[in-house]
């Protein structure tokens, strides 16, 4: 073929290559950047600051600060008794709320308000003697107003939120008992039901994923690894060998929703583990990560070069030996490697988690394990799949905050195991 | 008769060594019979002509030489090879000295041609010369076609030369006991027979050079010799 | 059919047999590679063994410290006897301490030098505390001449030794297990000549105290460095004897022709 030809086919090969690559940067960007649009909002909240002078005579009524005696006071003597301390507050700074009937001052609270207060003044009852200062979620339609997604025209037809509050809002911003900040407790609190989007977090979410990837890394691996040194060092290669490498292969192709079934069957119906607990989802999770897992230890105990193991046998090593010694730390940074990309992908899958009943509302978070492991809960992306199935658009936006840090998660550990190879491969 | 070496170039310098060393032999060969002839027929120029033409065979010796060190350097010639180079070197070192001694012959040709003839002695030298030349074609033959038997024939030829050479001597010394005017001539035809039976010799030298070549082994150190004790009287 | 048994050649007879092989048969998947060989190697000296690419003499080496066992596919037949006791009847794992290997690529571990040296001795128990174990690889790195280099950096890894310093390593980490035979596949094959110089040097050094097997590919090594040779072709010992005898005078032609580069 004449050189100009050649020239030019290569020319379009390398356009059609770039252009290519110029579309998938493309896709990528859009996606980060509709993904971060939808979610950064979450990330900050608006909260109510209040001087909280707490009527002793009321929740402590006999003076002993007898926890026993103060539970008895519900969430709904601590909601009258915030309503009361809003508008002191709201005197102490001069904003007239006359404007606004009791339940729609009430309303711009966050209905989780009162039983937090509860929580915070039965865990240190000396919080009755002083006053303090306290952050207090304001009302989810007042939060969506500073993030965009209420306007006066739609408050005009919501439910939820009337104009009056949205005014009544913007003189307590200016006056500092209304701030917009940083969410902190998205990440530590737990789920909350569809009337307090703004008190939803991804806490038991974070300890679900965090639990399954507990019992993923203390199963998967070993189990991975053992076999995989087994199938390639010490099991005779016969036809029963090869029907398990095919096997193997064909596992990591299974749709992982299958993996859930069988969870659901072996697990919860046979087995009889709880349902939604951390154990059974890490359990197929584990299953589901094994061939990864396996396929990349064989490839990587394949990579190290027989010479190796040639000369520790030939010292007089036995063939354990000489596996252990040195096949396995040579192989090491590939299994590692290996482990880290099955552990990311596990941490993203949704659908197995799904059938196997994850995808409850849990609100208590688990306690620690191994009794947490058989308690209820949620994983990051099941709470993601959950969160945009309800109505409300606060949820939406959490959604999108939430797949903001399952990506970060899994950029990270992604870049984890990049560097892991490459620091452990200089060695050679 | 054996294989090509896998090198080509190996076969072509090994044949480069052997031409030359047939030169030299033809070279010799004809030095021997020309100062032979030149002797017989007292012809001065042909005597001058052998000595010059020794020269031709200084230079090929050296040339053989070289080349046999350079094969050395270049292939370290193992087996068979080394002892064919090995024993070249020393053939063609026999060669030249050969060379050398029938330049010799030539020369006291010159003077000789002053003296008076003593016939019966001059044609016994020309017999051993014509059996050295002889035994020169065969060792030359046998080296090469690898034939250690003929070698060993020439072995044992030299025995012929040198009883003759015994005997001459004895027919000298009672020469020059009869009239002392023989003895400037006799002691020069006693120098050419003792060149002669020195050729003897130097061809056994190459006989047994060829032997070790073949076999590998070189020939007993015992070599037939002549029993009679010239001393004896 | 009548073989011709006796392919001894030379006038030396083996004085003190070390290890002797008799009638060798080893097949790959049944491709014989080694058909009916048998040699005796002699005590304190270096044999060599040479011959064509594919002739088995790797093949056969490796019978020796029975590292064809750990081959697939291999079948081993015949009898090796070593010190008075069949082959077979050895632990694979004690045997190898006793008969060391050094390979033709350098291959130390990717770890220190000191624990290479360090490994054998360490497997097999023979050092009871630190400084023994110290002591050991001092001497098996000062066997092998290469302990001038190596001593201020023993802890750098082997790795980062020259190609020849590095065949030194396994020379000495092979020696540190006090083995009686030393059994060295083309050795210096992957080395320059001023290595390949050291380590025929070394190998002067170590026929005093070892029997040496030494295979190559390079018949001017084979000649320099062996006290008797063995020439094998298409999985047969064509002959063996006296190193001297072998280059200068063959008896067998197959030896003749592959010594002098012949084409057949």
């Amino acid at each position: 073929m004449s050189l100009i030809l050649r020239n030019r086919r290569e020319k379009r090969f390398k356009a059609i290559g770039f252009s290519a690559i110029i579309f998938s940067l493309l896709c990528v960007i859009s996606l980060f950047a509709s993904v971060i649009a939808a979610g950064a909002p979450a990330f900050k909240q608006t909260f109510l600051k209040f001087e909280l002078d707490l009527p002793t005579e009321k929740l402590d009524k006999s003076g002993t600060k007898d926890i026993k005696i103060m539970k008895k006071i519900s969430t709904i003597g601590y909601k009258k008794i915030l309503l009361q301390q809003l508008k002191l507050n709201l005197d102490k700074n001069g904003i007239d709320y006359s404007q606004l009937s009791k339940k729609e001052l009430q309303n711009m609270i966050s209905k989780e308000a009162p039983a937090q207060l509860r929580y915070a003044v039965l865990a240190d009852p000396t919080l009755l003697d002083k006053t303090f200062s306290w952050e207090t979620l304001a009302n989810g339609r007042i939060d969506g107003y500073y993030k965009g997604r209420v306007t006066f025209e739609s408050a005009q037809i919501d439910v939820m939120v009337s104009p009056k509050q949205l005014i009544l809002a913007d003189i307590m911003k200016d006056a500092g008992v209304l701030v917009v900040k940083f969410n902190m407790q998205f990440f530590t609190w737990p789920d909350a039901s569809d009337l307090r989007p703004e008190a939803a977090g991804l806490g038991v979410a974070f300890l679900g994923s965090f639990y399954m990837m507990l019992i993923v890394f203390f199963l998967a691996v070993p189990i991975s690894v053992c076999t995989s040194i087994f199938l390639e060092e010490f099991a005779p290669k016969n036809w029963i060998t090869d029907l398990i490498e095919i096997n193997i292969s064909n596992l990591a192709a299974v749709p992982s929703i299958v993996f859930g079934i069988l969870g659901l069957s072996l697990f919860i119906n046979f087995g009889g583990l709880p349902q939604s607990a951390p154990i059974v989802g890490g359990l197929c999770l584990t299953l589901m990560t094994l061939p990864t897992v396996v396929i990349a230890s064989r490839a990587s105990i394949k990579a190290v070069p027989p010479s190796l193991k040639d000369a520790a046998l030939a010292l007089g090593a036995s063939k354990t030996q000489a596996v252990f010694h040195h096949v396995l730390p040579s192989a090491a940074p590939g299994i590692l490697t290996g482990t880290i990309i099955g552990l990311a992908q596990a941490l993203g899958e949704t659908a197995p988690l799904l059938l196997i009943g994850m995808v409850a509302f849990v609100r208590e978070f688990p306690s620690l394990p191994p009794g947490g492991l058989m308690e209820p809960a949620t994983a990051l992306p099941v709470q993601i799949y959950n969160w945009t199935v309800r109505g409300d658009p606060a949820f939406v936006e959490r959604a999108s905050g939430a797949i903001i840090v399952l990506l970060t998660f899994m950029i990270v550990m992604n870049l984890l195991a990049i560097i892991l190879r490459r620091r452990l491969e200089k060695r050679w | 008769m054996q294989d090509q070496h896998i090198v080509s170039s190996y076969d072509r310098d090994l044949q480069e060594i052997a031409t030359n060393l047939m030169k030299m032999g033809g070279l010799v060969e004809a030095a021997i019979i020309n100062s032979a002839k030149a002797f017989s027929e007292r012809d001065l120029e042909l005597a001058d002509r052998v000595r010059q033409d020794d020269r031709k065979v200084d230079i090929l010796e050296t040339q053989v030489n070289e080349d046999c060190a350079r094969l050395i350097a270049r292939r370290a010639p193992m087996a068979s090879d080394l002892r064919l180079v090995l024993s070249v070197i020393k053939i063609s070192g026999a060669l030249e000295r050969i060379g050398d001694y029938a330049k010799s012959i030539a020369k006291r040709t010159a003077v000789l041609a002053e003296s008076k003839r003593i016939s019966g002695a001059e044609e016994t030298i020309l017999n051993m010369v014509g059996e050295v030349e002889g035994m020169l074609n065969n060792v030359l033959t046998a080296h090469m076609t690898h034939d250690e038997n003929l070698a060993e024939v020439v072995r044992n030829n030299d025995k012929i030369v040198d009883e003759t050479y015994n005997v001459l001597f004895r027919d000298m010394l009672n020469y020059m006991i009869e009239d002392e005017n023989n003895i400037p001539p006799c002691m020069h035809l006693h120098f050419i027979s003792k060149n002669v039976e020195r050729i003897g010799d130097h061809i056994t030298n190459i006989a047994e050079q060829v032997i070790y070549n073949v076999t590998g082994e070189l020939p007993d150190e015992n070599r037939p010799k002549s029993s009679i004790n010239y001393l004896d009287n | 059919m009548v073989r011709i048994f006796n392919t001894m050649s030379g006038k030396n007879v083996i004085k003190n047999t070390k290890i002797s092989a008799n009638n060798i048969n080893v097949s790959y998947a049944d491709n014989p590679a080694i058909v009916d060989v048998s040699v005796s190697i002699e005590d304190k000296s270096v044999t060599a063994f040479i011959g064509p690419s594919g002739c088995g003499k790797s093949t056969f080496l490796r019978c020796l410290n029975r590292m064809n066992d750990t081959i697939t596919d291999c079948k081993v037949s015949g009898s090796i006897i070593f010190d008075g006791k069949e082959l077979t009847t050895y632990d694979p794992v004690y045997l190898r301490s006793k008969i060391g290997m050094v390979f033709q690529k350098p291959n130390p571990f990717p770890k220190s030098i000191y624990d290479n040296v360090a490994y054998g001795p360490k497997i097999h128990g023979m050092a009871k505390n630190k400084e023994e174990l110290d002591q050991i690889v001092e001497t098996s790195l000062k066997r092998a001449a290469l302990w001038e280099e190596a001593k201020d950096r023993l802890l750098e890894p082997g790795t980062g030794l020259s190609g020849g310093q590095q065949q030194r390593l396994c020379i000495a980490r092979a020696v540190a297990t006090e083995p009686e035979i030393l059994l060295m596949d083309e050795p210096c094959s992957a080395l320059d000549p001023i290595a390949t110089a050291q380590i025929e040097e070394l190998i002067d050094e170590l026929r005093t105290s070892y029997s040496v097997v030494i295979v190559t590919h390079s018949m001017a090594q084979a000649s320099r460095v062996s006290d008797r040779t063995a020439f094998f072709h298409l999985g047969e010992l064509v002959e063996y004897g006296d190193t001297s005898h072998i280059f200068t005078n063959p008896s067998d032609k197959r030896t003749e022709s592959y010594i002098t580069g012949r084409i057949g």
